[in-house]
């Protein structure tokens, strides 16, 4: 071929994944690495196709929605890992570190066995195993956690989204 | 009170004064509780009465508020104990601050009688400031320990303290203490001017016993106290460091965890209380959603980029069809693209030399975005390959294409 067009390596793997909505850490490896040094080609490519790149989010890249309707599945995410924080910070531990250096068996987590997260999630329709489950294998879509085994959780560094969300909310502003 | 003997019922009952020392620190005991302290701890034969009596007389122990049956440890006590523990109790900046608002009204006052030759009153005068610098310099180091002392206490794992509160303590200690004491002693704060102020009246002052040759052996003393007053300066200076230094990476890990957590439960009592409009505004992860595609494959529209879509212009309007033909097509969205005709009639012309301006010419009423499937097509099907050559322009009936020419042929072997 000549007049080959030359592209950034891993270019057709980080489209189809941020196009499904996943956010691209270093825990990704190649495409991390890709991204991190053809950035600015990254930028300027996805915003020529209608795409925009998360901007200023520490290392963590992912697809802004091009329409501002909250979702549901956005609420049971944030409903998801709020009980975590908040699970882990009754537990005694330091919640930010402890959520993402920590292991966690799906049996085990905090949602569906302590009555008051019970309660919580029912209010969003997430009452059996099942349905968590569904709510894990979201998250772990959109790169918030790695789920092993079907069984264990390590939850990825993306989820700092939602430590920013909760200090906003903390502070009573919007993200 | 004899100190000795105070000293020893200090010695003696040592670990029911610490437990004593310990409950205080939650406010005023109760007297049930300190007759159950006292119990707990006194040594065999001794009468719980009695030796609360005995404290009351040594002023180990002393009561608040006269005709309540409430007790607290007396101050000489406290100080000592906390002392010997080294559990200082972090004092408020605004203290501080009034201590040196206190020395600068002492300086004042040796000046005043330095003006007036009154020998007593800058005897008096040097020794109330040593007493007051000697104050702020026990209360600056107190303060260090009881930071070392928060800190200690919030990075212990096993404590019956709720990690919450331990990290509300660490976050009180910066905003009630190093918040405003690195104000005061910023450039623009009180802490510099006040000392400066001081300092000078004590040079005014020295300079004054010198030049008059009267109360020469004064000169000393106030001397002293100038000496000290820098001694001091860089002595809160040295400690309030050290105790933002120990105490700030904690604070900001204890300030984020204290958002984060509080920001949960706030979550968590929205969606409790089924109050979602409420949540709608007060949070939003923002997610990307893919839009339903009406294109051949997921990556379409990564390589319509590859094959020149950031060459194909919308603006201005292009020019081939009638008004009719483009208003139609601007009306609904592109049907469905059936490939597989597409790929028969493709396969059958090999090789083509420009496939834009095939694909255009062979299905002219297709818009661009079927008019680049038809090329991604050829990049995608294995039995063909494609060239691409010099840039040239096409037009569709919505746009006009610069890119590279592509062409395409039947892939042999």
């Amino acid at each position: 071929m000549d007049n080959e067009l030359i592209f950034p390596p891993q270019m057709n793997k980080i489209f189809e994944m941020l196009s499904r909505g996943y956010h691209i850490c270093i825990d990704d490896g190649e495409m991390y690495s890709d991204l991190m040094e053809n950035e600015d080609f990254y930028r300027k490519m996805f915003e020529l196709l209608g795409f925009k790149l998360s901007e200023n989010t520490g290392a963590i890249f992912y697809f802004l929605p091009t329409d501002e309707k909250i979702n549901g599945q956005s609420k049971n995410f944030m409903a998801f890992i709020a009980i975590m924080y908040d699970w882990l910070a009754d537990q005694g531990k330091d919640p930010i570190s402890a959520l993402t250096e920590e292991h966690f068996y799906i049996d085990q987590l905090p949602h569906l066995t302590i009555d008051q997260y019970k309660k919580t999630m029912g209010q969003l329709d997430i009452n059996d195993t099942p349905t968590l489950l569904k709510q894990v294998q979201g998250l772990e879509r959109h790169g918030f956690l790695q789920l092993i085994d079907n069984s264990m959780i390590k939850f990825r560094k993306p989820v700092s989204r939602f430590v920013t969300i909760f200090t906003s909310v903390s502070d009573g502003g919007c993200d | 009170m004899e100190p000795k003997s105070y000293l020893r019922l200090l010695a003696k009952e040592w670990k029911l004064i610490v437990e004593l020392f310990e409950a205080n620190k939650s406010g005023p005991i109760d007297f049930v509780s300190l007759t159950q302290i006292v119990d707990a701890h006194k040594e065999r034969g001794t009468d719980t009465h009695t030796l609360i009596e005995k404290f009351i007389d040594y002023g180990i122990l002393g009561q608040p508020l006269s005709g309540e049956t409430l007790y607290q440890l007396g101050g000489l006590t406290e100080y000592e104990v906390s002392h010997l523990l080294q559990e200082q109790r972090l004092s408020l900046s605004e203290s501080i601050q009034a201590y040196i608002y206190k020395l600068d009204d002492l300086s004042l006052t040796l000046l005043k009688a330095t003006n007036k030759y009154d020998e007593f009153g800058i005897t008096d005068g040097c020794k109330k400031m040593y007493q007051q610098i000697q104050d702020i310099k026990h209360q600056i180091h107190s303060n260090l320990l009881a930071t070392v002392n928060i800190v200690a206490q919030a990075k212990k794992s096993e404590t019956a303290k709720p990690l919450r509160q331990r990290y509300a303590d660490v976050i009180s200690a910066w905003d009630q203490y190093i918040k405003p004491m690195g104000d005061m002693v910023d450039i623009t704060g009180a802490f510099d001017s006040t000392i400066d102020s001081s300092v000078g009246r004590m040079e005014q002052a020295t300079n004054q016993l010198e030049a008059s040759g009267a109360l020469i052996s004064e000169v000393e003393n106030v001397q002293l106290v100038r000496q000290m007053l820098h001694d001091m300066r860089s002595y809160i200076l040295n400690n309030f460091q050290q105790a933002r230094d120990i105490l700030k990476p904690l604070y900001e890990v204890a300030r984020l965890n204290s958002k984060v957590t509080r920001g949960a439960s706030i979550l968590i009592e929205s969606i409790h209380k089924s109050r979602f409009s409420e949540i709608n505004q007060i949070a939003n992860l923002e997610l990307y959603r893919k839009p339903r595609m009406t294109l051949v494959s997921k990556q379409s529209a990564l390589m319509k980029y590859y094959y020149g879509y950031r060459e194909i212009k919308n603006s201005p309007p292009p020019t081939i069809p009638s008004p009719s033909v483009i208003a139609g097509h601007k009306s609904k969205l592109s049907p469905p693209f059936d490939i597989k005709p597409v790929l028969q009639q493709l396969k059958a012309e090999l090789p083509i030399n420009d496939v834009v301006a095939w694909a255009i010419k062979s299905f002219p009423d297709i818009p661009t975005d079927h008019v680049l499937d038809i090329v991604q097509l050829c990049y995608s099907e294995k039995i063909l390959t494609f060239n691409t050559h010099e840039q040239c322009t096409h037009k569709t009936i919505t746009h006009g294409i610069t890119a590279n020419r592509i062409a395409v042929e039947e892939t042999y072997g």
